[in-house]
């Protein structure tokens, strides 16, 4: 206990070093660190209260020496203003000295107030630490202010993604210093032990300047790379560390990717995760053939751009809007009615997880509150006690003021103590945070408790702590000023003193139900969306990916061939029903693609329909039990030879063909996959069942299901469904590819129904942290209502016996104490739906399937609350119906 | 050699830093504890102000670290520190000042308390 108080107000001693000079703190930091190291070794030997009083002289000492030095002042002078400081400052060191020494004396007080601070405390700096990280963190990029993602919107629906001769020209549309276009793929890697599956990015030469970045080692991709179209390529810091152990000396050897030789000139530095989390950069090369304005649909390039000095987002958005416009009256087949757009990389990229993060930075603020109130609270009862101590030293003399500082110090006291325990909370529950985290919150690996959290952690502590030190301190000098000395003597705090507390349990209760009522709704969503069927059946579905290097493969021939013997192989291994491949796997974001086409008769058009673009084998319905509707599905008959056909989800035939039977249409689909892919008018054949795509919370979207043979694309997943346990079956699956090319490496090894969890994680994550805050709460509050309700017993002890006495049942004690209880539940109640009403629509879109003002919810809530407070009352309602009149009598 | 008297007069703190390293080098809590130790813990230094002061000998050259390097066993982080000939000769004319002005006190008549006069302001 004394090491961790040492080694934690080590950290708080290290954290305000930044207020030395500059030049002190760059010469001594590191030795005063050891300086302050030895002196709480040496005092922790004799207990907690000593490092706390040690830890506060340092910090008073620091801050006073740090701004002599700053204002350059050598000699201190010796003026009255000195002695009075000093004055102040030694009767503050006393009171401190007091207030602990009061602290170590009520060890059960001292405990429980310390363990609910440290729960505000920790929570609250924990989740504002994953806040700062992820949200409020500048990204690792020059004046990433500048930083811009641009976007591309048709009919109010914005993509990141562009065509590349879009991009030139939105690129070249004025207010921008620089420009640069990505695609995120994935590479196979060999020749560096086993074959692996690489996430890619090829960016155009301005990318690294766009960024402001410069490499760790070697030198970034530049437009010299991409006009020679040399094979070099940029490293990540993650994947030189994991492939080369962070050797030195690995600029300049080669890589082989998909099979050809890649000079690595650069390694990358860590922070730079664009487009998500690529482990290889390699230069982005457009032919004159991409770059044709008949390639204006092809949309597959993302886009950032950086702002020119003293140019505004809003200029550069007009800028872009003139030319979309002229492009709009150029090219109305792909864009009429497309707009460009530029927003902050920064917003994008914490756009989705913004909303649950906030409001679980304010779930754990109002968990801080209760914990305030609930310490506010045993302060008061405390304080009570010591109403006749307080009187006298009024008596004696003592200024109100001083009086109130007294109290003041002593829940700093308290505060600081609380405070070094939450930060060991925070610390533990940060890392539990970064654990558990749902993979996709972005920067979530970089979040720790620093600097800006322990200063954080600091305010907090302070504000909290004069916030539950202040009730108290005025309620108790307020009685012991008002009255005279001998009125105070039954040691009660009197009727404001109730009063008080009364209030306090009443608002704990409120802030309770508001966080519980938010559970609850979180709750009942996710129920709701687990309950969602997806459309197909996710269990005993084993999944991965594979991606057949052009150098290898080099034709849609080879492809086909080498992707039907895949799905054969595997098929045909022991405990595996079907298997198929897909490109375009339900809940995967790696994949998906969507496409316009025109019905039969129809010219293309902006108002053209567009439907997901899926392909798959003839066994993938049958594996993932997705069932057919109308027509017939794909078969082995559908090959490369036979005619043109596709099979449609019951959405596109909604949407696309109300009223009418789709069979027997024909459409014709605009993009092409892959080059050797059928172009010709295809007929629809068949309609099968809605599956949800994007995730489990949308609507599934028209979706086209292409045979594979006349659609052969290089880069898919395999989808197989198992007899036992799928993830047994990847070993063997690994083997059977391994046997074909064993240079081929499987990636994303998973189970359908780990995709679907994951595709519910983020919510999920947020639905238990909120319930844990919601339970501390419950908890805090009901220990609220208990300490009240025993206070209000111990303080009417005489008038329960007198009622005894006078013939009062137990029975009758119970229910008055319980009515008491009731009451304050209540109110509180009523003030915390009200409240929770007024809260929802911060839920807003965190809520699924249920309204933030669900009945249901309200309701259940406010029994769980009414009984819990009456749980609570009850403990102390049986003890005063167990008292003797004779003693009560007797009593003072 | 530089004259000394342009460095004085010496602070309290920077007077009792430069005492501590007349009989050797010290590192930071050395000082600190030499410090308490002499004055019966009546003058006690925070880490800041050791430091602070510190740089401020270090950039007059009248301290400077010294390149011993710590005994086995001891916090490798720490430096240690040492008297420059200029701070030697700087504590040497600070000490002979005080002296003449206690001998001018002195004189007056005025007598020394049972507290040393450092102490009289606590």
């Amino acid at each position: 206990m004394t090491r961790l108080a040492a080694a934690l107000a080590l950290r708080l001693y290290g954290a305000a070093l930044v207020l030395l000079p500059r030049a002190v703190r760059d010469r001594f930091a590191a030795d005063m660190r050891a300086t302050v190291r030895a002196r709480l070794h040496d005092a922790s030997r004799a207990g907690v209260p000593s490092v706390a009083a040690l830890l506060a002289r340092e910090l008073l000492d620091l801050a006073v020496a740090s701004a002599r030095a700053r204002r350059g002042v050598r000699h201190v002078p010796d003026t009255a203003g000195w002695q009075k400081r000093h004055l102040a400052v030694s009767a503050m060191l006393q009171d401190l000295r007091y207030a602990f020494r009061l602290l170590r004396r009520q060890p059960g007080f001292t405990a429980v107030a310390v363990v609910t601070l440290a729960l505000g405390i920790g929570a609250t700096t924990a989740v504002f630490t994953v806040v700062d990280g992820v949200l409020l963190r500048p990204l690792p990029y020059a004046d990433p202010d500048r930083l811009l993602l641009l976007l591309n919107g048709r009919n109010g629906r914005l993509s990141t993604s562009f065509s590349p001769p879009d991009f030139r020209d939105a690129a070249a549309s004025g207010p921008f210093a620089a420009a640069a276009a990505f695609a995120a793929s994935s590479v196979n890697l060999t020749g560096e032990g086993e074959p692996q599956r690489l996430q890619m990015a090829d960016v155009t030469g301005a990318f690294f300047t766009v960024l402001g970045l410069q490499p760790r080692e070697g030198r970034a991709i530049d437009e010299a790379d991409v006009a020679a179209k040399r094979r070099v390529v940029v490293i990540s810091d993650g994947l030189w560390r994991r492939l080369f152990g962070a050797r030195a000396g690995i600029v300049g050897r080669a890589l082989r990717l998909d099979g050809r030789p890649y000079e690595v000139i650069g390694i990358a530095p860590p922070g730079l995760t664009l487009p998500g989390t690529p482990d290889v950069w390699l230069p982005l090369v457009f032919t004159p053939e991409n770059l044709s304005d008949k390639q204006r649909g092809a949309h597959y390039v993302g886009a950032i751009a950086r702002l020119k000095d003293g140019v505004a987002i809003d200029q550069a958005n007009a800028a872009m809007g003139i030319v979309a416009d002229r492009l709009a009256r150029a090219f109305p087949n792909t864009n009429q009615g497309r707009q460009f757009l530029a927003t902050r990389l920064q917003e994008r990229i914490v756009r989705g997880v913004r909303p649950a993060l906030l409001v679980l930075l304010g779930a754990a603020t109002l968990v801080l509150l209760i914990a305030c109130l609930n310490v506010a609270n045993l302060l008061l009862a405390r304080a009570g006690a010591r109403s006749r101590e307080v009187a006298v030293r009024a008596a004696v003399g003592a200024a109100r003021a001083r009086l109130i500082a007294q109290f003041l110090v002593e829940s700093l006291a308290l505060g600081a103590l609380g405070t070094a325990a939450g930060i060991a909370v925070a610390w533990a529950a940060t890392r539990a945070l970064v654990a558990l985290a749902p993979a996709g919150i972005p920067r979530i690996d970089d979040v720790a408790i620093d600097v800006r959290a322990l200063a954080f952690a600091a305010i907090v502590a302070a504000a909290t702590s004069v916030l539950f030190g202040l009730v108290p301190a005025l309620t108790t000098t307020a009685a012991a000023f008002s009255r005279a000395i001998g009125h105070a003597g039954r040691g009660s705090v009197g009727a404001s003193g109730t009063r008080a507390r009364r209030v306090l349990v009443t608002c704990e209760m409120a802030l309770a139900v508001v966080l519980l009522v938010g559970a609850g709704l979180l709750v009942r969503s996710f129920e709701r969306l687990s309950a969602v069927d997806p459309g197909f059946s996710a269990d005993h579905v084993l999944t991965f990916h594979i991606a057949l290097p052009e150098a290898k493969y080099p034709t849609a021939a080879a492809v086909r061939q080498m992707v039907t013997t895949v799905v054969q192989r595997v098929g045909a291994l022991p405990g595996v029903a079907r298997a198929a491949a897909v490109f375009g796997l339900p809940l995967d974001s790696d994949f998906s693609a969507s496409s316009s086409f025109t019905r039969t008769g129809e010219a293309d058009s902006a108002d053209a329909p567009s439907a997901g673009f899926r392909v798959v084998s003839p066994d993938y319905f049958a594996a993932l039990h997705i069932p057919l509707r109308a027509g017939r599905l794909l078969d082995e008959r559908d090959d490369e030879a036979a005619a043109e056909v596709v099979v449609i989800n019951e959405e596109a035939a909604r949407r696309y063909w109300p009223g009418r039977n789709p069979v027997g249409q024909q459409i014709n689909v605009s993009v092409r996959l892959v080059t050797g892919a059928g172009t010709g008018l295809k007929t629809i054949v068949g309609v099968v069942g809605d599956v949800k795509f994007g995730g489990l919370d949308l609507t599934a979207p028209p979706e086209i299901y292409l045979p594979y043979p006349q659609q052969p694309v290089d880069s898919l997943t395999i989808a197989m469904r198992t007899a036992d346990d799928p993830l047994a079956a990847a070993p063997m699956a690994r083997a059977a590819i391994a046997s074909l090319d064993p240079e081929l490496p499987l990636s994303d090894v998973r189970t359908m129904e780990s995709l679907v969890g994951r595709s519910i994680a983020e919510r999920r994550f947020t639905m238990l942290l909120l319930a844990s805050f919601a339970a501390v709460a419950v908890l805090l509050a009901a220990i609220g209502v208990y300490g009240v309700l025993a206070y209000l017993v111990t303080r009417r002890t005489q008038e329960i016996g007198v009622r005894l006495a006078m013939g009062a049942t137990p029975a009758d004690v119970v229910q008055l104490f319980l009515r008491e209880g009731a009451v304050l539940a209540g109110i509180g109640l009523a003030a915390g739906l009200a409240g929770a009403l007024a809260a929802g629509r911060a839920l807003g879109s965190l809520v699924f399937g249920v309204t933030t003002t669900d009945p249901a919810t309200f309701a259940g809530v406010a029994i769980a609350m009414a009984l819990t407070a009456l749980a609570a009352s009850y403990i102390p309602a049986r003890r005063a119906a167990r008292v003797d009149p004779m003693d009560a009598l007797r009593t003072d | 050699m530089t004259d000394a008297r342009p460095f004085l007069p010496l602070s309290p703190q920077q007077f009792h830093i430069l005492l501590a390293l007349v009989d050797g080098e010290r590192h930071g809590y050395g000082i600190i504890r030499d410090v308490e130790a002499r004055t019966r813990r009546a003058v006690r230094l925070g880490t800041g102000t050791l430091y602070t002061a510190l740089a401020r000998l270090e950039a007059l050259a009248l301290v400077q670290e010294s390149s011993r390097r710590p005994a086995a066993g001891d916090d490798e982080r720490r430096k240690y520190y040492r008297l420059t000939p200029l701070g030697r000769a700087v504590l040497q004319a600070e000490t002979e000042r005080l002296d003449a002005l206690v001998r001018l006190a002195r004189r007056k008549g005025v007598a020394a308390g049972a507290r040393p006069a450092w102490a009289r302001t606590k």
